[in-house]
């Protein structure tokens, strides 16, 4: 460096002339600084690039020519050269200072060339590469720095464009889902992107490692692989050929394949690769598709077995199984009966079926049955691992590989099982599965639709048996009253055909013209929307009578009153029923009693021994043959009493009835027999008046009296108490006698039921006491109960409200029951 | 003077069991009869102070044999005391209101009976 002069002030003149023109000439910016910092020299480069002309800079110390933070980067990496490290608070000047040092001690072979960023004089700034070497005088002296600096603006935004090219295009192929490669003319892999070791588990190097790419298809489809490429080579590119490629674990893989040849002068360089997997699309196609056939099937409405066989056909072809099984479930049994099969036209599968027919299976050690125990799909890949279930055994023998059941499920409830087997071995596979459960789901809304349809059959010909086979006549009404259905033995009580009565408003055929008035309650009734029930005169066609019993039934749909039903029947038989049987009962109490009328006044006279002295123990025997013969009498007297009230009408009277008095009556009626028992009778003062029969009521009291003193000890006392209610009055009876047993406090109303048996023989009762009670109670609409004391002894209690409710009820008097029973 | 009282009852063993129950219980004298229309006769002729009548008797039966007894001047006068199986108060009122003295029912305490039919008939016993 002996263009600097030894003695002369940092100046351009210093600079020899022929180094100068050297200088100014290089395109690369060069900057000469002193020791002291000053710059000596800008050549005309270093003035383009800075936008500065040398005079603005020459002789400055100042000027900060490197980007902010520069300046002390460039310097701390000179001084790494030696070792050093700068004071991170050091100014410019003693920065200087230590570079300048530093590169006049370092060998110039040894400083590096730095990249960094150099500031214009509008503050912008631009990339350099930067060469630092020491400027020396002729004895060697160091008097400042030589700064070349490469703008590298251009290089470097070039070689970025390259790479974000390169990166683009690696990304795209190393992102692409799918499979690219480039082969050789020899079929060996040259690149081949990630995408291949999704489909085919190979990353690139252990594709590129194979001899032939076709050599990574199943042998299934090697050949055709080859094929192409060979004619790819020829010059005849392939665009997105089928190829279905089963893979090692039991899928299919759907690939479209694009293969096309580079070349230059003629000559194949290179085969393009591009495949794709198209395996859910194809299986989304093939679902749509089976759904589409599925829902034609349905559509058609072929009986089920035909549906459900084509169903099962279409579903094993698209998916390629080989036999297709449905079982129904039989849920009375909880087991599956064989219902339809299809198998692949071949001898195994035909022979499988063919051994399925009339099977039933319960076993949930068996694939159906487990798909049924389970309510989930049920897969077995391998079937020697099941071999134990003998289905799955006899499917072995068939030449089976995987099986697999599916519960084919409406709701909550399965149905049905589809069973399905293939000779190649399939891994449980989503898609498929997807597929088959679709197809279970129409077949479920299939089955149901069909099982309801049946039970409605069912139901409509049971109804119809059922309204044949009734005795009572049927009629169903519109709203209006008119027949619009009638059965027939409402037609033979018409004694008119049933297509003659329909249409006709019911109250016309039962009451023709001029046979009941204006206020007839039938015409009422069946013109009306309230529920009814009663006897009536009803007329047949030819004009004959006859007592007639009918029920009115209003039908609501949806709150709506939408028609009637009025079932009727002759009750002549039952008023001819009523009066022979009361004449029996007169005839037979009659004929009873006339016998025991001479038994026992002739029994009666002997043992009061007017008639003669009788010894002690023919007294004995005429004392027992006397009190039988009164408890015959009192049995007999019960019993025809207890069907009299039972079923005579006019049984009970309806009278205004004060409770006192009848109260009053029946302890006087008791009260010698309680004296003579040593019991007390208690009794309030409530006064009520109800409707009702009072000798009837006072027979109540009188017996339940007579109960709870027989039943009573000495010195006792038993009360009678009135409550007066809302809807009645209750009337109690306590006793402090040996109480009911609780299991028999409802059944000690019924006939000859007695809390001990012997009772009726110790105590006197005929066992028919309480029964009559009751219905005699029941009669005026009331209800009668024990209950257990506290303490001890029982409580017999009636409840009569204050007007009987009629049993051909109103709505309003049900209300008022309800009411009562509420309470 | 003991009272005399006519019994007419088809059945001859209650007849006899009644008669004996009055003439030994009561000490009346007693005569019967074994239907309605003996029964009418021997009251017309006997002329006892009071008749026991049987309801139910085939042929001419209680009622029957009452309207008789009414119709004819003769046994107008005579009360009629009823006697009936059929123990319903409703019944018992029926024949009530026939116009009769009174109404006992069967079977009957023959020890009993006198004091019944004195009572209905406002007898002392």
């Amino acid at each position: 460096m002996a263009f600097w002069k030894k003695e002369e002030r940092t100046s351009r003149k210093s600079v020899e002339p022929e180094f100068r023109e050297i200088v100014d000439s290089a395109g690369s910016m060069i900057l000469v600084i002193g020791t002291d910092g000053t710059v000596l020299h800008v050549n005309p480069a270093a003035e383009r690039l800075l936008g500065y002309y040398a005079s603005e800079l020459v002789g400055q110390q100042t000027v900060e020519i490197l980007a902010p933070g520069e300046g002390r980067r460039v310097a701390a990496e000179l001084l790494r050269l030696r070792g050093s490290s700068i004071d991170p608070n050091a100014g410019p000047r003693e920065r200087r200072t230590a570079v300048v040092g530093t590169i006049g001690e370092v060998a110039p072979s040894l400083v590096p060339t730095i990249e960094t960023r150099c500031r214009r004089k509008d503050g912008s700034t631009f990339p350099v590469m930067v060469q630092v070497s020491a400027l020396r005088d002729a004895e060697g002296t160091m008097r400042g720095l030589v700064m070349v600096g490469l703008d590298q603006s251009a290089t470097l935004e070039q070689q970025q464009a390259t790479r974000e090219s390169q990166e683009r295009y690696r990304d795209l192929f190393e992102n692409s889902s799918e499979m690219i490669a480039t082969l050789s003319p020899g079929g060996q892999f040259l690149y081949a992107n990630p995408a291949w070791k999704r489909s085919f588990g190979r990353d690139a190097e252990e594709l590129m490692a194979d001899s032939f790419f076709a050599d990574v298809f199943h042998e299934e489809c090697r050949a055709y692989v080859k094929e192409l490429f060979r004619e790819a080579l020829d010059g005849h590119a392939s665009d997105r050929m089928l190829v279905r490629n089963p893979t090692k674990d039991g899928r299919m893989l759907e690939l479209e394949l694009s293969l096309s040849r580079r070349q230059k002068a003629g000559n194949p360089l290179a085969v393009r690769c591009l495949l794709r997997d198209v395996t859910q699309q194809k299986n989304r196609e093939h679902r749509l598709a089976l759904q589409l056939a599925v829902s034609q099937i349905m559509a058609e409405n072929a009986g089920l077995a035909t549906a459900a066989e084509r169903v099962l056909e279409v579903l094993c072809v698209t998916q390629e199984w080989d036999l297709g099984v449905l079982w129904e479930v039989d849920a009375a049994w909880d087991r599956l009966v064989f219902s339809t099969a299809w198998g692949a036209p071949e001898l195994a599968a035909e022979s499988m079926i063919r051994q399925s027919v009339g099977l039933q299976t319960v076993a949930t050690s068996e694939l159906a049955g487990k798909a049924l125990a389970k309510g989930r799909t049920v897969w077995i890949r391998d079937l020697t691992e099941a071999a134990a279930d003998p289905r799955v055994a006899a499917a072995i023998r068939h030449g089976m590989a995987s099986g697999w059941a599916i519960p084919v499920r409406v709701g909550n409830s399965v149905l049905a099982v589809l069973e399905f087997y293939c000779r190649r071995q399939l891994r449980e596979d989503e898609e498929a599965l997807a597929s088959a459960e679709a197809v279970a789901a129409s077949l479920g809304q299939m089955l149901a639709r069909k099982r309801e349809q049946g039970r409605a059959d069912d139901l409509t010909q049971q109804q119809e048996v059922l309204l044949n086979a009734v005795a009572d006549g049927i009629c169903g009404l519109d709203r209006g009253g008119r027949v619009t259905f009638a059965n027939p033995a409402a037609a033979r009580l018409l004694g008119a055909s049933a297509s003659s009565i329909t249409g006709k408003a019911i109250h016309e055929l039962l009451h023709p013209a001029g046979r009941c008035g204006a206020e007839c309650p039938l015409r009422e009734i069946t013109a009306g929307t309230a529920p009814h029930a009663g006897e009536t005169t009803m007329a047949r066609s030819d004009g004959k009578e006859f007592p007639g019993e009918y029920g009115f039934t209003p039908i609501f749909e949806r709150g709506q009153f939408s028609g009637s039903v009025l079932s009727f029947r002759d009750i002549s038989q039952r008023y001819a029923l009523d009066r022979m049987k009361d004449e029996f009962l007169a005839t037979a109490g009659h004929e009873l009693r006339t016998p025991l009328t001479s038994i026992r006044g002739a029994l009666g006279l002997l043992s009061s021994g007017m008639l003669g002295e009788i010894n002690e123990k023919g007294n004995n025997l005429l004392r027992i043959a006397l009190n039988n013969s009164e408890r015959v009498i009192r049995l007999i007297n019960d019993m025809l009493d207890l069907e009299k009230i039972q079923h005579s009408s006019d049984a009970i009277e309806h009278m205004p009835v004060q409770l006192a008095d009848v109260v009053q009556v029946a302890i006087e009626g008791v009260q010698p027999v309680a004296d003579a028992a040593g019991i007390q009778l208690i009794h309030d003062m409530v006064q009520a008046e109800i409707f009702g029969d009072a000798d009837r009521l006072t027979q109540v009291l009188t017996n339940l009296l007579a109960n709870a003193i027989k039943f009573s000890p000495e010195k006792s006392s038993v009360s009678v108490m009135m409550r007066v209610e809302n809807a009645g009055v209750t009337i109690s009876v306590i006793d402090e006698g040996r109480g009911v047993p609780q299991a028999m406090l409802e059944t000690i109303f019924d006939r000859f039921r007695q809390v001990d048996a012997s009772d009726s023989r110790q105590k006197g009762g005929t066992g028919l006491g309480l029964a009559i009670c009751r219905t005699i109670v029941a009669q005026h609409g009331g209800r009668i109960w024990a209950e257990r004391n506290p303490m001890r002894g029982t409580t017999f209690r009636f409840f009569l409200p204050w007007r009987r409710v009629e049993r051909k009820m109103e709505p309003e008097a049900v209300a008022a029951i309800e009411k009562i029973e509420e309470n | 003077m003991p009272h005399n009282i006519l019994i007419i009852d088809d059945e001859d063993d209650i007849r006899a069991v009644a008669a004996l129950s009055l003439e030994t219980v009561a000490g009346w004298e007693v005569a019967t009869a074994n239907s309605g229309a003996q029964g009418v006769e021997r009251a017309e002729s006997l002329q006892p102070e009071a008749i026991l009548l049987d309801v139910m008797m085939p042929g001419m039966d209680g009622r029957a044999t009452f309207a008789a007894l009414q119709q004819n001047p003769r046994t107008a006068a005579i009360p009629v005391v009823l006697l009936t199986a059929k123990s319903q108060s409703s019944e018992r009122e029926q024949l009530a209101a026939l116009g009769v003295a009174g109404v006992l029912t069967k079977p009957f305490d023959p020890l009993t009976l006198p004091g019944a039919i004195a009572a209905v008939l406002g007898w002392d016993t």
